[in-house]
């Protein structure tokens, strides 16, 4: 509770501290922004800021916070926020209401001060202004909760601007679907966006993406009444057990994992087949619904670490050993990352795959039999078990079928499309030239990541040979970005450096080469 | 005169082989193709590859056979393999399965071959044990050189001669 309360204090962006220059901003734009003490809230901050420390910090932090504070107070946050999740759907409301507590009262909180500090967490200028807006037209009392709501679990996570961008397009979505994308929902989807999975610097992202948090909600407006009915249940009876939270469980990471397998298959939800209407009809979930009900009843009231760990073949955890999936044949590195993407994807098939141990390159297993059948459906034959001569793979036309084949069905029908600039070290120039589009593709492979879609890689060996891993988060600007990958052959997650990536040479945990090839 | 100089050369020849000082480098190779019974589908593969991955490595296989001496060959094996991996890669696929692969397969078998071949000409050598030593010192060195980056050269392949290389310097200490 310390750590919370610490979070609340120190570790809160005094985001309350509007400073004169943004109140001008907020009256030079045409918004009707309304700053008075009746539509904002208390921070929860224990005492008050050193004024003078926040505004050495940085000119860039008018609110008094600087990049390495805020990223410090995220991690405490979420740590603290990780053991409080349990708690918060049997205690205070979902929309925090109850969260000040007995915090001291600070200077508000208000829409233009939320605003100042999504930009100082990385929304674009455009962004901020529309968050602005979007709280400014709420009315007065439901602007008091929401931004309460942000204060308490957006701006303090580990993920607050790709949480706020998620906050804004489900706002538009609730304004639009009031009875369908709720409060709750809309809340319990952008805090699934904001909290790290695990604490390792490798579990920052979300069990939620704004990908999948708004495929979620477009699920959840277009699917049929009785499914939307069953869906609710399940989100109302997650970390239960007997009717109390179950100890240990963690009722918002279920929550966000149900919505997540119900954004991976919003289109089979939204159009449901004749034989889903006449389940429907009698009172039955549509097999959509049945999928995701069944897997909500698997993870009712798990524990915390085990719910998390088994909904991503990735290795997200610090225990010096490589947990990863991995490829059972020399040449399946292409199958087993469409099957890591799509895991990232859809925690039911996360799940699935968790039947069995991930991590090994034992053949004869349901991880194997599948990998060997996209490796043949592809045209790749029979896979060679390892360890033994890797003589063949996938073409890369062929790994972009298998992708839109294997991923699209737990992406809506995702279609990668195919990025090639191969490496030519012949000359100065030549190599220049390879650096500039490796630069490039990863600025396009970066957008993509923090609105939450996975890309698979291509990497040439040095000396020849090809391999496919697959991204999954990106962190940092600019130069000192870093790249999560998951690596098939070694059944390794890391961090690899944007610049390692541009130079070539590059340390993919299994071997040395060049990224040369991607699946945005 | 022409017979005469002829004649001289042959038996110079004679001599250095008797003498057993014949550099092993200048010899016509003989290579065991495949080398590893199990890549027996990457040159099947490779036999249905682009022209570029099949000419290139037959243009492979004759340097590696060559008279020159190893490091010669090895160096010339290692830049071509460039040129050709970058050709080959350019053309448009011709089998689903990437050809790419199935061609560094077979070079890692070529490569493994030669090296088998040079460490046993160096072995059944009649040279003094040292300078056997001496020379299978030097090809470890010429392996270190050879810089892939795949899991399978060296997590494998590498490894495996590597081996070789040391058992057979641990016999002629």
């Amino acid at each position: 509770m310390s750590s919370i309360r610490n979070v609340g204090g120190s570790g809160t962006p005094p985001v309350n501290s509007e400073s004169t220059a943004q109140s001008q901003q907020t009256t030079q734009s045409n918004q009707t922004t309304s700053t008075s003490s009746s539509d904002s809230v208390q921070s929860t901050r224990s005492g008050p800021q050193p004024q003078g420390s926040t505004q050495t910090t940085s000119n860039q932090t008018p609110t008094g916070i600087s990049a390495r504070d805020a990223s410090q107070r995220r991690a405490e946050h979420d740590l603290g926020g990780v053991a409080q999740q349990a708690s918060l759907r049997g205690g205070p409301g979902p929309t925090g209401a109850s969260v000040t507590g007995s915090a001291t009262p600070a200077a508000p909180v208000t829409a233009q001060s939320v605003a100042t500090t999504g930009r100082n967490l990385g929304l674009t200028a455009a962004e901020s202004t529309q968050l602005r807006n979007t709280l400014n037209a709420m009315p007065a009392a439901e602007r008091r909760t929401e931004l309460q709501f942000l204060q308490r679990h957006i701006l303090t996570s580990t993920n607050p601007d790709r949480a706020l961008r998620t906050y804004m397009d489900l706002r538009t979505q609730h304004d639009a679907h009031p009875t369908r994308i709720t409060n709750d929902v809309v809340h319990d989807l952008t805090r699934g966006v904001a909290h790290r999975r695990t604490d390792s610097t490798r579990g920052q992202e979300g069990i939620l993406t704004q990908e999948t948090a708004n495929q979620a909600a477009r699920a959840m407006v277009g699917m049929p009444e009785r499914d939307y009915d069953l869906l609710q249940q399940s989100v109302h009876d997650a970390g239960q057990r007997n009717g109390r939270t179950a100890p240990g469980s963690y009722p918002l990471g279920e929550r966000a994992l149900i919505y997540k397998a119900v954004g991976a298959r919003a289109d089979q939800l939204t159009n449901p087949s004749i034989g889903d209407r006449v389940r429907n009809a009698i009172g039955l979930p549509s097999a959509a619904m049945r999928d995701v009900q069944t897997y909500a009843g698997q993870i009712q009231g798990m524990r915390h670490r085990d719910l998390i760990d088994q909904s991503t073949v990735q290795d997200l955890r610090d225990n010096n050993r490589a947990e990863a999936l991995q490829q059972r044949f020399e040449d399946s590195c292409a199958p087993t990352s469409a099957q890591i993407t799509r895991a990232e994807a859809d925690p039911i098939y996360a799940r699935q795959l968790h039947q069995n141990a991930i991590h090994g390159i034992a053949g004869g297993n349901p991880i194997a039999t599948e990998q060997s059948n996209l490796l043949n459906a592809g045209g790749g034959g029979v896979g060679t078990a390892r360890p033994g001569p890797a003589g063949g793979g996938l073409s890369d036309p062929n790994v972009t079928t298998t992708l839109n084949n294997h991923v699209g069905p737990a992406t809506n029908g995702r279609v990668f499309n195919y990025q090639n600039y191969p490496d030519n070290n012949t000359t100065p120039a030549n190599r220049a030239a390879s650096q500039t589009a490796r630069g490039n593709a990863l600025n396009r492979i970066d957008a993509q990541l923090r609105r939450g879609h996975d890309v698979p890689i291509g990497i040439t060996w040095n000396g020849g040979g090809g391999h496919v891993v697959v991204m999954t988060d990106v962190r940092g600007q600019g130069n000192n970005r870093r790249y999560l990958v998951s690596d098939p052959y070694t059944g390794q997650t890391q961090w690899i450096r944007h610049q390692d990536i541009v130079r070539g040479n590059t340390n993919f945990m299994a071997g040395r080469g060049v990224m040369d090839a991607s699946w945005e | 005169m022409q017979v005469g100089n002829k004649l001289l050369a042959i038996i110079a020849l004679l001599v250095c082989f008797l003498a057993g000082s014949f550099d092993v480098g200048a010899e016509i190779m003989k290579l065991k193709i495949p080398y590893q019974p199990d890549t027996g589908q990457c040159y099947e593969r490779l036999s249905q590859s682009n022209q570029e991955f099949r000419n290139g490595f037959e243009s492979l296989k004759t340097i590696a056979t060559s008279s020159d001496a190893f490091a010669d060959r090895l160096d010339k094996i290692l830049k071509s393999n460039e040129e050709i991996s970058r050709k080959g890669k350019a053309l448009p696929p011709q089998q689903p399965w990437r050809e790419e692969n199935a061609y560094v397969c077979c070079v890692y078998d070529l490569l493994e071959s030669l090296f088998a071949a040079e460490e046993e000409s160096i072995v059944n050598s009649s040279a003094e044990n040292k300078e056997k030593g001496n020379k299978l010192n030097q090809l470890l060195k010429n392996l270190n050189k050879v810089d892939f980056g795949s899991p399978q050269w060296n997590g494998r392949i590498k490894p495996r001669i590597e081996e070789e290389l040391k058992q057979n310097l641990a016999k002629v200490r």
